[in-house]
């Protein structure tokens, strides 16, 4: 099992430094020089040549990547041109409202998928049918457009919530930051106006990127159920008296969980990179707006970083749903035993 | 009648799936402290049966007509709420497969307490295991304590059975519903839960309905028989009527089906006066996982034409030495030579083109052919893969040979899952067969048939083995099996060959204690009856 560990571990390295090497490669590769888009049109030849040696362009390509790869891990991740601020500072200022964004979204679709899943495939019919169409029209809507109908209608419409202005009223002046979510925060100063106001905020956009991979879980949990309720040891469970529900939640969701869990960690990764046109939609201050613009302006400091933090999350929410299918299936601890 | 001599009463019960009507009309009853069996092959409505008198039909089932007492009120009129209180507690289900009828996620003593808790809600927990621990210790699971905490994979298949049976009868039950609970099991550890299931049921007076397709398990345990076939009963009596004088065809049938002692398989005993070089030579095979050793210096030399058999117990290893000698698996010692060559380290072009010459029968047509590729592709492909046809000419050598095992052309363009379960066997068989293949393993290759197919595809095989002369290496569980069928039989324990001979000197003078068990434990209809 050991032995299981490290070469997980080992693979997960291999996929981070190829990520950040493909990312390092593609940049590069894109039209338009940096150096020129810095000293700005007007600017001679010399001084492009400057910028270049400035930005450590003119090294041999392989130098840069290992000078990258290195500054990356001594957590020296450089200056962002477009931004005009360290890329750490940048990033992980906005990775908060972005994490903020994406949990609460991630904390709905699991909930969410969880009951609509138990319920669909628990006695066919109406219920099954509504949650597909369900899960239909969440699979094929655009988070973006969904996002826009939602204001439309909830904000705009009715104005039960704020609508693309942000994580707080403008009156309201964001709390120190602890945790980084607003939400927290305040409760932790006792301010239940920040706590009902940035909740508030959150509704809508949390809403328009949950329903995603809330429909798309909730089609994978229903069919693995609907798999798992016709297995012998359903009936076994049913012919000790067990009444049909709790069987259902109790052995019927217990055994459906492993794949869906796997996929949940991807998902979580998803939602944090992802992000993108919702934080747009909605003005979220998140990492989004400031990565479109990194990409567009070739802000190689900042798009790099990014693409390397993702590939981490990626693997880190990979690792974690393994460790919790093994947690919840006792045939996966034990190695080799299990065919 | 008193109601306490009747416990469970079935009388014209119809039962529909969908559209489909598939039991029609049954009724039979169980007498307090009895055991009925109900036979039937697949199809004849046996289980469906035992889940109507649990009130536990699948989603689509329907009781259309008739009634079922038990214990004298009617359980198709009750709400399953009601039946909720009586399942566990009155009546309780010993389920076919051990290996998938416990919940692979929840540990052992979780699974016996749900039973407890559920008609005992206010016992305190103690309490509860202790008498987890004491029905452990009474259907013979050692070391109860650790079992408790330990999951459904860490325990083997007969002691999963045995778990489900303390499960059966944890709250003392008037009636036990056993649906096939030793199909799984190999002979020696079927015999043990039969032994524990009449003892138990004696002991508490528990009355049991045993259903099986399996005869012999039927004698072993049955008072009285009832035969079922397509949804209707076509005999009903006492098991030492039913096996002596049968009074209908299809039981009679049934009985045939058995091979006896004595019987023997068409076409010419082999010789083994003829000095023969073996087209397949074992010698010394071992194969270890990390640091278990499941085989053990295996020797084993078989000529063309020539059955050998491979017996033993589940564990014994039977399976990973088909697989080892296939080279599914690669051995760890030892050498395996077809036809002079070494096949066990051949590589990669040299061993493609010794693998034509070794073909393998899977256990279960239903997982072996592929779902989506009409049989005669099926049949097809292995020419094609060895490049030994086009396309057109591999078909058209399909078809004959497909023709030749009774499959004519309207079953060509099918796809596996429109035939029987004796179809499928048989396609399995001519893909392993068209290539001609000097040794053709057969892992099981008729134990998840009907009883009645079962006799028809040993025949085919031994028809091919005559026209083609192909040996076949005949992994078997039922020793009556291996007795008809093989010409000699090699007793697999713990990964060593401990007895090797012909079936005449193994059953007339079996040598080593581990024979011995083996053919006490088969259950023989005529023993006692």
């Amino acid at each position: 099992m050991f032995r299981d560990i490290r070469q997980r571990l080992a693979a997960s390295v291999v996929t981070i430094v190829l990520a950040s090497f493909v990312s390092f490669v593609v940049l590069r590769a894109l039209p338009g020089d940096p150096a020129r888009l810095i000293a700005g049109p007007l600017a001679g030849q010399e001084t492009i040549e400057a910028t270049r040696r400035g930005l450590g362009l003119d090294e041999p390509f392989f130098a840069q990547y290992g000078l990258f790869l290195w500054d990356f891990v001594r957590g020296d991740w450089g200056y962002s041109f477009s931004v005009g601020e360290q890329v750490r500072t940048a990033l992980t200022s906005r990775l908060a409202a972005t994490f903020e964004l994406a949990l609460y979204a991630f904390l709905l679709a699991i909930v969410g998928a969880l009951v609509c899943a138990s319920v669909a495939s628990f006695r066919p019919g109406l219920r099954r049918g509504l949650v597909r169409l369900f899960a239909l029209v969440g699979l094929g809507s655009p988070p973006f457009w969904v996002g826009l109908v939602l204001i439309v209608v909830f904000s705009a419409q009715l104005g039960w919530w704020p609508g693309p202005s942000g994580r707080l009223s403008p009156q309201l002046v964001p709390p120190p930051s602890v945790t980084g979510f607003h939400t927290i925060d305040f409760a932790l100063q006792g301010d239940i106006i920040g706590v009902s106001d940035s909740a508030a905020h959150l509704v809508l956009p949390v809403l328009s990127l949950a329903l995603l991979p809330w429909a798309f879980l909730t089609r994978l949990l229903t069919a693995n159920m609907a798999d798992t309720a016709v297995q012998p040891y359903i009936l076994v469970v049913r012919s000790k008296g067990v009444a049909a529900w709790p069987t259902h939640v109790r052995h019927v969701l217990a055994n459906s969980l492993l794949p869906t869990v796997s996929s949940c960690g991807l998902i979580l990764a998803t939602m944090i990179t992802g992000s993108v046109l919702v934080e747009t939609v909605f003005n979220w201050p998140g990492v989004g707006a400031m990565l479109t613009e990194g990409i567009s302006s070739q802000d190689f400091a900042l798009v790099q970083s990014f693409i390397l933090l993702s590939a981490i999350l990626y693997v880190i929410g990979n690792l974690v749903g393994d460790a919790v299918n093994r947690m919840i299936d006792a045939r996966l601890r034990t190695s080799g035993a299990a065919q | 009648m008193t109601q306490s001599a009747t416990v469970v009463n079935v009388d014209g019960l119809r039962v529909a799936y969908g559209g489909t009507e598939v039991v029609h009309g049954v009724s039979f009853q169980l007498r307090r402290g009895s055991r009925l069996g109900v036979v039937g092959e697949s199809g004849s409505g046996k289980s469906t049966i035992a889940r109507a008198i649990l009130g536990l039909l699948p989603s689509e089932g329907r009781v259309t007509d008739g009634r079922i007492t038990l214990l004298g009120t009617d359980v198709v009129q009750r709400t399953d709420k009601e039946m909720n209180d009586l399942r566990g507690r009155v009546v309780s289900l010993v389920f076919q497969d051990p290996l998938t009828s416990l919940d692979p996620v929840k540990r052992i003593g979780k699974q016996i307490a749900e039973v407890i808790v559920q008609h005992d809600k206010k016992l305190p927990r103690p309490e509860v295991r202790k008498r987890c621990v004491t029905l452990l210790n009474e259907v013979g699971v050692n070391d109860a304590e650790r079992r408790l905490e330990q999951y459904p994979h860490e325990i083997s298949g007969g002691m999963r059975q045995r778990v489900l049976i303390a499960i059966a009868i944890a709250n003392q039950p008037d009636v036990l519903i056993a649906d096939e609970p030793t199909t799984a099991l190999d002979v020696t550890t079927q015999a043990q839960v039969l032994d524990l299931l009449k003892t138990t049921a004696d002991r508490h007076g528990m009355s049991v309905i045993l259903v099986t397709h399996d005869l012999g398990v039927v004698a072993e345990f049955c008072d009285e028989v009832v035969v079922m076939k397509t949804g209707e009963i076509v005999e009903t009596g006492t098991a030492r009527q039913l096996f002596s004088a049968p009074r209908e065809d299809y039981t009679r049938h049934l009985l045939d089906c058995i091979p006896r002692a004595g019987d023997r398989r068409p076409g010419p005993e082999f010789d083994y006066q003829v000095e023969t070089e073996p087209v397949v030579r074992v010698t010394g095979l071992r194969k270890q996982y990390g640091r278990t050793t499941v085989l053990e210096d295996v020797d084993l030399a078989i000529h063309a034409r020539e059955t050998v058999g491979i017996v033993g117990e589940s564990g014994a290893g039977k399976s990973t030495l088909a697989r080892t000698i296939i080279r599914l698996e690669t051995p760890s010692g030892g050498t395996v030579e077809l036809a002079g060559a070494d096949f066990g380290r051949a590589r990669s072009k040299r061993l493609r083109e010794l693998r034509r010459d070794i073909q393998m029968v899977f256990q279960d047509p239903f997982s072996s052919l592929d779902p989506h590729m009409q049989i005669q592709d099926i049949v097809a492909q292995p020419l094609i893969v060895h490049g030994l046809a086009d396309r057109a000419a591999a078909r058209t050598r399909a078809a004959a040979m497909l023709d030749g095992m009774g499959l004519g052309t309207e079953y060509l363009e099918r796809v596996p899952r429109n035939l029987s379960g004796g179809q499928r066997q048989r396609v399995a068989i001519a893909r392993a067969l068209i290539l001609g293949p000097a040794l053709t393993v057969l892992d099981e290759p008729i134990s998840a048939l009907d009883v009645s197919v079962r006799a028809q595809v040993l025949d085919l095989l031994r028809e091919e083995q005559l026209a083609l002369g192909t040996a076949y290496l005949f992994i078997v569980h039922d020793l009556a099996v291996a007795r008809y069928f093989c010409d000699r039989i090699a007793v697999l324990f713990e990964g060593r060959i401990v007895e090797y001979g012909t079936p005449e000197d193994l059953f007339e003078n079996p040598v080593h204690p581990h024979t011995k068990r083996l053919l006490g434990a088969i259950p023989d209809p005529w023993r006692n009856n």
